[in-house]
């Protein structure tokens, strides 16, 4: 195996590593990714002249992931709909340890996640058979996009 | 030599990934065995005490009923307490922590049957096993249930990937999960014909696989096992003072429409659609909403001043003094009723009961148990033969 091949594995199991442990939100698109079928994409506009891109997809599991990608092409919002476990370390990539960290709170309510900190805000809800959830980073929406955009 | 250097790196730190990934239990049994009050039970009837405890060090607004286990046609059976009635799920889980007794692991192709069990808090692993189930007087015959157990297996890495373990006692704050929602299986029939479902397992080998799990195998609702009063439950509970209590008790009535004690009568019925749902409005905006045992507090979107601090209470309101709201539940069908509802701030846990209690949420208006206090709420199963169920009716 020559220096090339060498290096275009290595190249390869990096690229696998990174896509596995960093994703989403915050990140690149999940474009790409072969467990997720996609459903369609659309260019929005914000209502003060700033665009984004929406991309939806489908796992094999049922759960819809919608992303929403700023002009810098990174993942600054998601949303999700799943009939059961959801793959939020998927969807929320370097952000999942602290939306775990959320939930393993002691004291807080038998309840849905509400986390607003400055850079991140998670909103989840949802029953048996039907959850929903959302995160964002204030800091890098686009000027003008409101929370209303994602539900 | 080099190349293998290289890629036993790749493959080490590759394993570590998979390892970190693959979350696992820290499962200290920390249940205490406590002696539960005598709580009513009558041929449909089942008892509901709101209580604190030492297995629930946290947690507000809790309501609690015992189960009766039994091996399949035996008598050889155990009680547990402190089983959390929620009826924003479907069937019986029990941590392995809080049960003695073996129970035989339902099979599904001859491979051991496990299950990922979704809550908006997080989620339960362990094994589906069958057990005949005591509710009132009546028995309802080879339930599937689920026996949490953190340390079954590995946990496959989606259902660790999508939140946190619930796996002691102390972080659900009851010894189990009686789900006794609208529908009746778990998951329903996307877990009959696809093994990628996200909850269901087989475990025969490391790593346990996807796999399907057709209606007679998943966990499902118990009460629509039970040879009567099997089309759904009331929850009936007391008032309580705006300032709360240290305890309070009621029942739960099984079936609807089936005995003199659960029959509707000026009741309004609310249908609820597919997620079991029905709407909300609240100042003006119509918002997707449901109706929650097991959410501790009523959880909407407003400006209402939050608590901040050690306190722990993240999430919930903290208004300087109490606040009488009101907002309006709404069916798909225009049936509608308004509610008067307050808003205090949490109180600490000599205060198990906190009818005040109120807490964020903006995507939807969760109606937790505080709506339940001085409420008798029935709740009609799918399937079960009752008209336009699955729905809600107070």
């Amino acid at each position: 195996m020559g220096n090339k091949q060498k290096t275009l594995i290595c190249f390869f199991f990096l690229v696998l590593q990174t896509s596995l442990t960093y994703a989403q939100l915050g990140g690149a698109s999940l474009l790409g990714n072969d467990r997720l079928t996609r459903l369609n994409n659309q260019s929005i506009t914000s209502n003060n002249g700033q665009s984004y891109l929406i991309n939806s997809y489908q796992t094999p599991e049922k759960t819809i992931i919608r992303e929403y990608i700023n002009t810098s092409n990174r993942v600054f919002a998601v949303a999700w709909n799943s009939s059961g476990p959801a793959p939020l370390q998927l969807i929320l990539g370097n952000y999942f340890d602290r939306y775990v960290a959320a939930t393993s709170m002691p004291l807080t309510g038998r309840a849905p996640l509400r986390l607003q900190d400055a850079d991140l805000v998670i909103q989840t809800g949802g029953q048996m058979r039907s959850y929903f959830g959302y995160a964002y980073l204030p800091l890098q929406r686009p000027a003008g996009f409101t929370v209303e955009a994602l539900q | 030599m080099k190349r293998n250097h290289w890629l036993f790196n790749l493959l080490t730190a590759f394993i570590f990934l998979l390892n970190a990934c693959g979350g696992g239990g820290s499962s200290e049994p920390s249940a205490q065995r406590l002696s539960m009050k005598d709580i009513a039970v009558g041929f449909n009837e089942m008892g509901v005490i709101v209580e604190k405890w030492d297995g629930n060090p946290s947690y507000p607004n809790q309501p609690f009923t015992n189960v009766t286990v039994c091996i399949p046609n035996t008598s050889i059976c155990e009680t547990i307490e402190h089983v959390l009635i929620d009826t924003g799920s479907y069937g019986l889980r029990i941590f392995s922590s809080a049960i003695s007794t073996s129970f035989s692991q339902i099979q599904v192709s001859g491979q051991p049957l496990a299950e990922c069990s979704p809550f908006v808090s997080g989620y339960t692993w362990g094994t589906v096993n069958s057990v005949d189930l005591l509710m009132g007087q009546q028995i309802a015959p080879s339930v599937p249930i689920q026996i949490i157990d953190h340390n079954y297996a590995t946990i496959p890495p989606g259902c660790s990937g999508s939140g946190s373990a619930i796996d002691e006692v102390s972080k659900l704050g009851a010894n189990g999960i009686l789900g006794v929602g609208a529908f009746a299986h778990d998951c329903g029939s996307l877990c009959t014909t696809s093994p990628n479902n996200s909850y269901y397992y087989t475990c025969a080998d490391n790593p346990c696989v996807g796999s399907t799990a057709s209606y007679s195998q998943q966990v499902i609702n118990p009460i629509a096992k039970l040879p009567s009063h099997n089309n759904g439950l009331i929850v009936q509970l007391p008032s309580v003072n705006s300032l709360g209590a240290a305890n309070l008790s009621g029942k739960m009535i099984l079936g609807v429409n089936t005995a003199n004690n659960n029959q509707i009568s000026t009741e309004s019925i609310f249908e609820l659609n597919s997620f079991a749902e029905f709407f909300t409005v609240y100042k003006g905006a119509r918002i997707r909403s449901y109706m929650d045992t097991g959410s501790n507090g009523i959880f909407f979107n407003d400006a209402i001043t939050r608590c901040t601090g050690p306190s722990g209470f993240t999430g919930f309101y903290c208004p300087n003094t109490t606040m009488n709201l009101t907002a309006t539940i709404r069916s798909y069908l225009g049936v509608s009723k308004t509610i008067d509802f307050s808003v205090a701030q949490p109180q600490s846990m000599s205060y198990p009961v906190q009818p005040s209690l109120a807490g964020i949420s903006s995507s939807s208006f969760i109606w937790g148990l505080p709506f339940f206090y001085g409420r008798k709420v029935f709740i009609a199963t799918e399937g079960m033969g009752v008209p336009n169920a699955p729905f809600i009716a107070f």
